[in-house]
């Protein structure tokens, strides 16, 4: 819990209630940056009375670029391929290089040539076996189990995570990192 | 006139064998020594060290403290770090059990054991740098500079621990090696050598750029995938892989002295630095006024009664410090006002907004003090009174 001090000349300080530690209003100041912390997370639970309002503004700031940063990383990990599915080859038609005289327009014409610029990836199997051994007769063979292949449980979750901070981003994110 | 030449006799197999004369490891590695810079190091010359109290002499807090609980500086610039879902405890201490050379070691001794580590709880010890410490390591550029790591460490447990170069500028990169502790109960000497990273540069100011951590124990949240020891994005998986869990027994013991981080692939002898330099060199970042085993000491600081009751005090920092610091003290009833001719016990002690790095201003609130006297400010008969001022990271 934090509280203001304001002195006789009218500079303020944060305390923090119940201890003997006093912060400077410095972003250099690392208990600064915990305060800012504590107020992303908490809220004005955190505050005796009303949050100043420049720290209230120092919080938004730095939860902004927090989030900025996670809606980066996470719309990044979606655009990779989904393992389960593979990624499909994409071919596009390109400038090749060559050209050819062309005697109607009595120009050059570049001639254009199909060119492989995403490979196709197949899919990763989707089901893996594994041996599973008694715990009760070590002496017994183990028996096969047909479980989803592991990389896929991963990047499914990876996924889900991912997702997750891309519908929890706010819009005035999300318009900053298009813009 | 017949003029006589007399040639010397020489004997070849003597040169050859002159050849085979062994140059010595140090001379090897002069030879081997890829750049100028490397054999400047090999020799010694200049100083090398990056790192502040690598022979862990200052310890401006005190040199014992038990049950650490949370993310907290006992030894200078080293941060014992327990996150929030570690339960785990320890006491940490100034130990004189160190290698030749050194006098004090910084010893983690666990006192409450914590066997089934929670997925994100992490156990280390930090050392932060600003970023304009280290422009010279060329972090991010083309010709960016190998580190290498060396310190003795001692442990009751053996097995392999993780070493941590992370920047904190650049979405945390990070690189980490292991290190084996062979034989229990013993100071062995380790050197470890990063490679250079042409990605990221650390911006040139006073912030947390970088760090490095020495790893305790990592919950199923830092392991999983192979450790992580080439420069890369932040991968937690590959954080803390294969790391012994040195809270996973109780009484468990770990030791370290003699932490040297240097530009090159040459760990070179440790750069020993006076008591009088280390202390200034982590007054950048903590400056504490404790009472040095007198009663009723006064205080580096004059002021005056401002207002009725409250004295306003000026201090000057023995240095520039990193930050304008926080104020902490151990109570508010320990000082007292001396001044009009009266001694006044202290009620209240705040830090003043119109603090800045290279000075403060402390208020003492203490009951009748007179308006527009000058007042010094000392102890009272207590004796583990302190007032610090904090700008660490």
């Amino acid at each position: 819990m934090y509280s203001t001090y304001t002195d006789d000349l009218g500079d303020k300080v944060i305390h923090v209630t119940g201890s003997n530690l006093y912060i400077p209003l410095d972003s250099n100041n690392g208990y600064y940056q915990k305060i800012l912390d504590d107020i992303i997370e908490q809220g004005a639970d955190c505050f005796e009375g009303d949050i100043p309002e420049d720290l209230q503004e120092a919080a938004d700031a730095k939860r902004f670029t927090q989030q900025l940063k996670a809606y980066t990383t996470a719309t990044a990990r979606l655009t990779q391929y989904v393992l389960s599915v593979g990624r499909a080859e994409v071919i596009e038609s390109q400038p090749s290089g060559e050209t050819v005289y062309n005697e109607e327009t009595m120009q050059n014409d570049v001639v254009m040539a199909d060119f492989v610029t995403v490979t196709a990836i197949d899919p990763v199997d989707a089901t893996v076996t594994r041996l599973v051994y008694s715990e009760e007769d070590i002496d017994a063979d183990p028996t096969e189990e047909e479980i989803e292949n592991p990389l896929i449980t991963k990047d499914n979750a990876e996924r889900a995570a991912a997702q997750a901070i891309v519908d929890a981003t706010p819009q005035p994110v999300i318009d900053e990192y298009n813009s | 006139m017949a003029l006589k030449f007399i040639k010397p006799e020489i004997n070849f197999r003597e040169k050859l064998a002159e050849l085979d004369k062994p140059s010595g490891i140090a001379g090897e590695a002069m030879l081997r020594a890829e750049t100028p810079q490397e054999q400047f190091n090999l020799i010694g010359a200049g100083r090398h060290r990056i790192n502040h109290n690598g022979a862990m002499n200052i310890w401006q807090r005190g040199t014992s403290f038990s049950s650490v609980s949370a993310p907290a500086y006992h030894t200078d610039r080293h941060q014992t770090y327990v996150s929030n879902t570690a339960t785990g405890r320890s006491t940490i201490s100034r130990s004189t059990d160190a290698p030749s050379g050194f006098g004090y070691s910084y010893k983690l001794e666990v006192t409450t054991s914590d066997t089934s580590l929670a997925a994100g709880a992490e156990y280390g010890l930090y050392h932060y740098f600003e970023g304009q410490d280290l422009q010279g390591i060329k972090k991010g550029m083309p010709d960016a500079l190998p580190l290498t790591f060396s310190f003795w460490v001692k442990s009751s447990l053996t097995g392999k621990f993780v070493v941590e170069l992370m920047d904190n500028d650049n979405s945390n990169r990070h690189c980490n090696r292991p290190y084996y502790i062979n034989s229990a109960n013993t100071w062995e000497y380790k050197t470890i050598t990063f490679p250079s990273d042409t990605t990221g540069v650390l911006a040139n100011d006073n912030g947390n750029s970088f760090h490095f951590n020495f790893w305790h124990g990592g919950g199923s949240g830092f392991s999983g995938s192979s450790l992580q020891e080439n420069w890369g994005a932040l991968n937690q998986a590959g954080r803390a892989d294969g790391q012994v869990n040195v809270y996973g027994t109780n009484g468990a013991t770990w030791q370290v002295t003699g932490v040297q981080l240097e530009v090159g692939k040459v760990a070179t002898p440790f750069e020993h630095r006076s008591y009088g330099e280390e202390l200034h060199l982590c007054q950048r970042y903590l400056y504490y006024v404790g009472l040095q085993g007198v009663n009723y000491k006064y205080m580096p600081c004059a002021g005056t009664i401002y207002t009725t009751n409250n004295a306003y005090t000026m201090w000057k920092y023995p240095r520039t410090m990193r930050a304008v610091p926080a104020l902490n003290y151990s109570d508010a009833t320990d000082f007292q006002t001396v001044s009009g001719g009266a001694v006044r016990n202290t009620t209240a002690i705040t830090l003043s907004g119109s603090s800045f790095t290279d000075s403060a201003v402390v208020i003492f609130v203490a009951s009748g003090a007179d308006q527009g006297h000058g007042v010094l400010i000392r102890s009272d008969e207590n004796t583990d009174v302190f007032i610090s001022f904090d700008a660490e990271f």
